[in-house]
């Protein structure tokens, strides 16, 4: 067949098996610089004030809101997760402007979902899915050696692939693989849903303010402040230095040549003035570290033991009540996991079978 | 009125180095005194400062030997750097590395909550430095957001939050554009009016000359100047390597052997000299070939919606020197991008000697437009100096014998054959790195070289010597120089012509006599005369 022998054919086999292999992780990073790019990180800490209730509360309880969240998520099955996900995206109507909030949110949101569900489906043990669906239907077969360097596991049998007949132990993107991804997938947006809510509903420096004041070593806390906030400085950084090695002398980042041997010179090349590049960043970025540390000793940064607070960080009632939903939801929450055929990830069973996930 | 500093016969040595920074320094100044300190790169003035706030030997080790340290009451050597900042307030040059907050009124507060000050109080201090600095509407914005001057302000302001009685500036505006500058000069003014006692340095003299009470010129580490603004300049700054006001060296011209000169243009005035001046406007004439032919163009960076070039129209003849100026965010920097090939226009035209610019790709670009970036560091790479020359030659496809001929004679110009083999990140932050970062284009042999700020950060006589060293290559090679810069003396000094922009677009140009009187009828456009003459 004309179809089975372009499919098969070992070169595109291997074009086609790394474009599946690559196209989650280039997707997301497509996605998040693309989309939401310098501007989408300026926004995640633009923070606009709000009157709602998720504004009045106290960003322990958001914190812990996120927390059990994950967990739920993580422990349960995955419509339980997903609907611990639409849930938490209901609670965004509560914050102001969501417009632009989920602007951001959904690249983000979107990104670790085929992220995830991309990952999830080409690397699920078959194992797994055999337990979980019973049968498993290849709909394309990678390279074997993709197993033998312990890439990807493969199915172990005889099975029916489309265009190509009977295989042995093939490996390769099943149908079940793509849907147990995205099924899995609801625990990481959930998740991310929810640390997205709490950025977006609390002024950064009240999360570490709270945190601070919940123990957390205030080095910790500055060390992340000053992290999130060199953010800025580091991509406009690399923007200039990017812009430098352009003019310099139009470094496209392209290998050109249909020569093989240049086509490789280039490449190595390109990947020499990309180090190059990085380290011209790093130095960029940290050369101004000893004025910080000296900037941060004259404003008593860690000088005095005790410390107050710019903003009042208080639990009140809402938060009260809050604690009490989220401990309520994290009981039912462990007790549904418990019930046959509702829990989270597969476990093994004393007989060493898998249970039902 | 009472002495609020007092130092007796001061020596600073680091540790590492046999020589001494300050030696036998004796110095005192007393309360609402405004002080200006000059001297050039490497003078003292940076360690005289740093020993005034403690900063010096408790954080940046150095031997401090000699006589007595008294600010206000204390010995800066023996008591906490943040016990000492309660009394001296000290704001470095960058603003960046001294904000540490996301929001405004959050990172006034830091220094605040760190010594533990009750809530309320706090929440009317915030507010209170913020009204000093004019913050008060942004309390509430991104601190990355804000403009250079904005920052330095708010970096004023958190330090204004503790109740200094003495506010220390090291260069604070040598990262700012003329109108941020402008800024903190009249607020670091206000600020002296209501009592606080200033210690500026600064290389912008002309512009502050005015405001202050005295001013110190260091000198090898010792007090070679200090006196009244008057008498200082009578003394012949220029000796220090600080530029003095424009009126003052034409006064000197006229005047040789004068005991009082000019700071003003109003005392120059004053003297009614001026009459006697002939004005000599230069005008060259537009001839030749043109070089650079912008048509109608208009630019939006990928992904943004703001158009930032509306319709910009310019020509450039081969040799001359063009200087580009303007506010920040007038779009000077994207029109260079677009000039230098990094982006292309999102319609009109760009001509680099009757190529059309989009259609000019890798080495035939890099051989007729080279580009110096502000910063030393955004464009030097390699790990020695000729690998950073010969890293250009490979992109320009220039090999073997040509590019050795080539570097050699682009070192020898520049005066850095013995660099050849350090690593330009080692190199000194001044004079040497920006002198390297200039070799690595040149060396290219472009017929047009584009500067951006040549010689910001540098003191006067190092941007003279730079500017004089790149005029003369210029002449030599008949090259084009495109020159982005805030400096006016600059402008006035080297260019046949200068474009102001303006919201996206040529507002004006012409001779720098020309552009300077217009602009009198445009604050908008910046502050743009260096004299007013």
């Amino acid at each position: 067949m004309l179809l089975n022998q372009v499919l098969y054919n070992p070169v595109i086999n291997w074009i086609i098996t790394l474009i599946i292999l690559f196209y989650g992780p280039v997707l997301v990073v497509y996605l998040i610089f693309k989309l939401i790019g310098f501007q989408g990180y300026m926004s995640l800490f633009r923070f606009i004030e709000g009157k709602s209730i998720i504004y009045r509360m106290d960003p322990r309880t958001k914190i812990l809101l996120s927390i059990v969240v994950t967990t739920v998520a993580a422990i349960t099955i995955w419509w339980i997760s997903a609907i611990m996900f639409i849930a938490v995206m209901a609670l965004y109507a509560l914050l102001s402007n969501v417009k632009e909030k989920l602007r951001v949110a959904l690249p983000l949101i979107l990104a670790s979902f085929i992220g995830t569900a991309w990952t999830e489906s080409i690397f699920a043990p078959y194992s797994y899915l055999q337990v979980i669906f019973h049968h498993v239907t290849f709909l394309y077969v990678f390279p074997q050696s993709l197993a033998v360097l312990g890439i990807t596991q493969g199915g172990s049998g005889m099975f029916y692939v489309p265009y190509l007949g009977y295989v042995n132990n093939p490996v390769g993107l099943t149908w079940e693989g793509i849907i147990y991804g995205l099924q899995i997938t609801f625990r990481a947006v959930a998740a991310i849903a929810s640390g997205l809510l709490l950025i977006f509903s609390t002024p950064p420096s009240d999360i570490l303010r709270s945190l601070e004041k919940s123990g957390l070593p205030i080095e910790l806390g500055f060390t992340l402040l000053l992290a999130v906030s060199s953010v800025p400085k580091v991509l406009e950084n690399s923007m200039v230095v990017l812009n430098s090695l352009k003019a310099r002398g139009g470094v496209d980042f392209r290998p050109r040549s249909r020569n093989p041997i240049k086509f490789i010179a280039e490449s190595l090349f390109i990947i020499r003035v990309v180090v190059m590049a990085l380290v011209s960043i790093v130095i960029l970025t940290l050369r101004d570290a000893r004025q910080i540390a000296i900037a941060a000793d004259i404003r008593a940064f860690r000088a005095y033991r005790r410390r107050t607070y710019y903003r009042d960080i208080r639990m009140s009632r809402i938060d009260y009540i809050t604690v009490a939903l989220l401990i309520a939801l994290l009981i039912a929450g462990i007790y549904i996991s418990g019930l046959p055929g509702m829990g989270g990830p597969c476990r093994i069973t004393h007989d060493n079978y898998l249970n039902i996930c | 009125m009472a002495k609020i500093i007092k130092i007796n016969n001061l020596y600073v040595r680091y540790f590492g180095s046999d020589k001494p920074v300050l030696k036998g320094l004796s110095l005192e100044i007393e309360e609402g005194e405004f002080v200006l300190l000059v001297g050039r790169t490497g003078s003292g003035k940076s360690t005289l400062l740093n020993v005034i706030n403690g900063v010096i030997p408790n954080i940046i080790s150095a031997t401090v030997r000699g006589g007595s340290i008294n600010v206000a009451g204390r010995d800066p050597r023996k008591t906490p750097v943040h016990e000492m900042a309660m009394v001296v307030g000290t704001v470095y040059q960058i603003p960046e590395s001294q904000i540490f907050s996301l929001i405004v009124d959050d990172d006034v507060a830091f220094g605040l909550e760190n010594r533990a000050i009750e809530p309320e109080e706090m929440r009317e201090r915030v507010v209170e430095s913020l009204k000093l600095v004019n913050l008060l509407h942004k309390m509430k914005h991104p601190t990355f957001l804000l403009s250079g001057g904005e920052k330095q302000r708010l970096v004023i302001a958190g330090v204004l939050a503790v109740k200094p009685r003495i506010l220390i500036l090291d260069e604070p505006t040598s990262m700012l554009d003329s109108i941020g500058a402008e800024q903190i000069f009249n607020l670091v003014k206000k600020l002296n009016d209501e009592g606080l006692t200033i210690i500026m340095s600064e290389h912008r003299v002309e512009r502050v000359i005015g405001l202050v009470d005295r001013i110190i010129g260091l000198k090898d580490g010792a007090i070679y100047i200090d006196d009244e603004p008057h008498r200082a300049v009578a003394k012949d700054l220029t000796k220090l390597g600080v530029e003095e006001p424009q009126v003052t060296t034409l006064y000197r011209m006229i005047n040789k052997n004068s005991d009082y000169y000019p700071i003003s243009v109003d005392e120059f005035l004053e003297l009614g000299i001026a009459d006697k001046l002939d004005v000599v406007s230069r005008h060259k004439e537009d001839d030749g070939e043109i070089a650079i032919s912008v048509n109608n163009v208009r630019f939006t960076y990928p992904g943004s919606a703001q158009e930032v070039l509306k319709g910009v129209n310019l020509a450039i003849h081969d040799g001359d020197v063009a200087s580009v100026i303007g506010p920040n965010g007038s779009g000077k920097s994207t029109l260079m991008y677009l000039l230098a090939g990094i982006y292309k226009p999102s319609s009109g035209s760009i001509q680099i000697f009757n190529h059309d610019s989009a259609k000019l790709v890798g080495k035939d670009r890099v051989r007729l437009i080279g580009y110096v970036f502000q910063d030393p560091d955004q464009m030097l790479f390699s790990s020695t100096v000729k690998g950073e020359l010969e890293f250009t030659l490979k992109l320009a496809g220039i090999h073997g014998r040509e590019a050795e001929d080539r570097i050699r004679r682009v070192v020898n110009y520049l005066g850095i054959n013995d660099l050849l083999s350090q690593s330009p990140h080692k190199l000194s932050v001044g004079g040497q790195r920006r002198l390297v970062s200039v070799a690595s284009v040149l060396v290219a042999e472009p017929r047009i070289l584009i500067l951006d700020e040549p010689t910001r950060g540098l003191d006067n006589e190092m941007s003279t010597a730079l500017m004089d060293l790149i005029l003369t290559i210029k002449e030599e090679r008949g090259m084009t120089l495109v020159m982005v810069t805030h400096n006016m003396r600059q402008v006035g000094e080297y260019s046949d012509k200068a474009f102001i922009m303006y919201d996206g677009k040529v507002a004006f140009s012409g001779t720098p006599e020309e552009v300077f009187e217009e602009s009198h009828r445009h604050p908008e456009w910046g502050h743009f005369t260096t004299t007013g003459l």
